[in-house]
């Protein structure tokens, strides 16, 4: 139906789940975090730079003031490591994108049971984490490594079994297929693996209430402590990619993907106003809640969290022997 | 559950509204009853152990004489910082935050001296209604 | 499979090309204190690595045993597309044995205290 159809992957590869897209949402979810927050507290925000477009500009001139300061390389360090960690955890935490189309056409990477490696890729991000904070070798990083994996220990079986409820539901983890089954969307279908799969996306992102590994009071950045210039930004802006994987992934399964459109434009269009309305609670959350400790979380994922997955799949069970997909 | 709802729909209307500056006291935020506030003495249940004082690490907690005989703690409002850890401290409960954290006062000398955290003896002036 | 290699490639030439284009840029003074462990202003001491936090590790225990059986029900959810009675209850034991698991250990898990 286009002329580009049979390079459709192309585009998808650079331009809308692909890189553009990534980096594109790096910029704009930084500034809207910040504004938005600003605007909860009563406050401004950044306006200094550009201030006509409400100080769009400032994550750019960020980035130009990061890449023009010194990059500082410890001497205590595996030096080789050291560099190429941030790298590989930044590109760890784009991959799951590949496997999850984003609209009919638009996908990177189309294997029959994209979504399950989509989610088994997006749980082994905090393995690269922790290499990276070992690599670093500070008293700092280590507090935050650990703090990583026992979150990671928390979210990820809720997540799993989020993941297995639609699954079930859907008998199908086809990036296509699971969308076009979705003719009541899946947050209605099992609003219980909605809040789950939610909730998991919060701690596995850690935002606000769950910031518990890069606690600035406690540990100063956690395990991205050592880390100057474009390696900071490398390193903590990978905590924004997983953010746009989890949101693209949250879409397609439960929000019905690009659902009312069919043709690829108008389906990326869609879709990219569903992953801002799933990203969006996530940006304000740091302006709401306070931080919970990490034994608080703990508990918090190992019996509620996990009691609320399970009903979720003893009820997508049910609903498959009503007959209801 | 009601509390996160309710906390997501007051970060929602602080996003809607325009108007940021507040015309006080006429016009009032709303805080969390849960919120640190105005710390206040119950004196019938204090024992004068003088452990608020001790932990207070912003020194603000100094005790006096009262007509009763009896020492009661009374907080510096210019050092105070409410961070609670008296209230932690107490060990009969006598202490307590109340919600208020607008501590104003209309004289100076009210503000300098403030011997009083009794909530029923407290005369303490906030923009024009008390305080408590 | 081109549009993955090139997803990739892209991506890594870009940040690559921004850690370089920040090294051979950026300007260069570097001093012993910089290139110091960050310990809060301080210098550096004692070792980074100490023992792990024990009253924690029995969640770890708890994560790597019951993670495999989450694991295992993805793939069944796959491999059987439609689920039939078998598999549903196969599940539904799976589900019980690891609520089980988790009501009997949480409570002691959770409190360094009981472990002996």
């Amino acid at each position: 139906m286009m002329p580009f159809e049979l390079s459709s992957d192309l585009v998808a590869a650079l331009v809308f789940p692909g890189v553009l897209g990534i980096l594109g949402f790096l910029v704009v979810a930084i500034w809207a975090e910040r504004k938005l927050v600003a605007r909860i507290q009563w406050r401004y925000g950044p306006l200094y730079v550009s201030k006509a477009i409400g100080g769009f500009l400032q994550p750019i001139a960020d980035l130009v003031k990061l890449v023009f300061s010194e990059l500082v390389l410890p001497r205590h360090t595996n030096r080789a490591l050291f560099l190429s960690t941030p790298l590989a955890l930044f590109i760890a935490e784009a991959l799951p994108v590949a496997f999850i189309a984003a609209a009919p056409g638009l996908i990177i990477f189309y294997n029959p049971h994209g979504l399950a490696i989509a989610v088994v890729l997006w749980l082994l991000v905090a393995v690269f984490l922790v290499g990276m904070a070992w690599s670093e070798a500070d008293k700092f990083t280590y507090i935050g490594a650990m703090r990583e994996i026992l979150l990671s220990a928390a979210y990820e079986i809720p997540l799993l079994l989020s993941l297995v409820a639609m699954l079930l539901l859907y008998g199908t983890a086809d990036p296509y297929r699971v969308v076009e089954l979705q003719n009541v969307w899946g947050v209605l279908l099992n609003p219980l693996a909605f809040l789950a799969f939610y909730i998991s996306l919060v701690m596995s992102t850690t935002r606000f209430p769950f910031e518990i590994p890069e606690a600035e009071p406690e540990v100063v950045l956690g395990p991205y402590t050592e880390y100057g210039s474009t390696l900071f930004i490398l390193s903590f802006g990978g905590t924004y990619v997983k953010l746009y994987a989890g949101a693209l992934l949250g879409s397609v399964l439960f929000l019905g993907g690009w659902q009312p459109a069919v043709d690829t434009l108008s389906g990326a269009l869609v879709t990219i106003a569903k992953m801002a309305a799933l990203a969006f609670p996530l940006l304000i959350l740091r302006a709401i809640y306070p931080r919970y400790r990490i034994d608080q979380a703990l508990r918090f994922g190992w019996s509620k969290l996990l009691a609320l997955s399970i009903a979720a799949v003893i009820f997508s069970i049910a609903l498959r022997f009503a007959g209801v997909i | 559950m009601s509390i996160h709802v309710k906390l997501f729909l007051t970060a929602l209307k602080n996003l809607a509204e325009r108007q940021w500056t507040v015309r006080w006291p006429e016009e009032r935020r709303d805080y969390s009853p849960a919120v640190r506030g105005f710390i206040v003495n119950d004196r019938a249940v204090c024992i004068s152990c003088q452990l608020c004082e001790a932990v207070c690490p912003a020194k603000a907690i100094k005790f006096h004489l009262e007509q009763d005989g009896k020492r009661y703690p009374g907080i510096d409002w210019g050092r105070c910082i409410l961070c609670g850890y008296c209230v932690d401290a107490c060990p009969t409960g006598s202490l307590r935050h109340t919600p208020q954290v607008e501590i104003t006062w209309r004289s100076l000398s009210t503000y300098k001296f403030p011997r009083e955290m009794d909530p029923d003896a407290v005369s303490v002036e906030a923009g024009g209604r008390s305080l408590l | 499979m081109i549009a993955f290699a090139l997803f990739l490639v892209l991506l890594a030439i870009a940040l690559g090309a921004l850690v370089l284009v920040g090294y051979l840029l950026a300007p260069k003074s570097p001093h012993v204190a910089k290139e110091r462990r960050f310990e809060a202003g301080n210098p550096p001491f004692g070792e980074v690595k100490r023992r792990l936090l024990m009253q924690y590790v029995g969640y770890i225990y708890m994560v790597t045993a019951i993670e495999a059986s989450a694991g295992l029900m993805v793939v069944v959810a796959l491999w059987r597309g439609v689920v039939s009675l078998d598999v549903a209850l196969a599940l539904a034991t799976a589900l019980a044995l690891i609520a089980i698991y988790v009501v009997r250990y949480l409570e002691k898990v959770a409190d360094v205290k009981k472990w002996s």
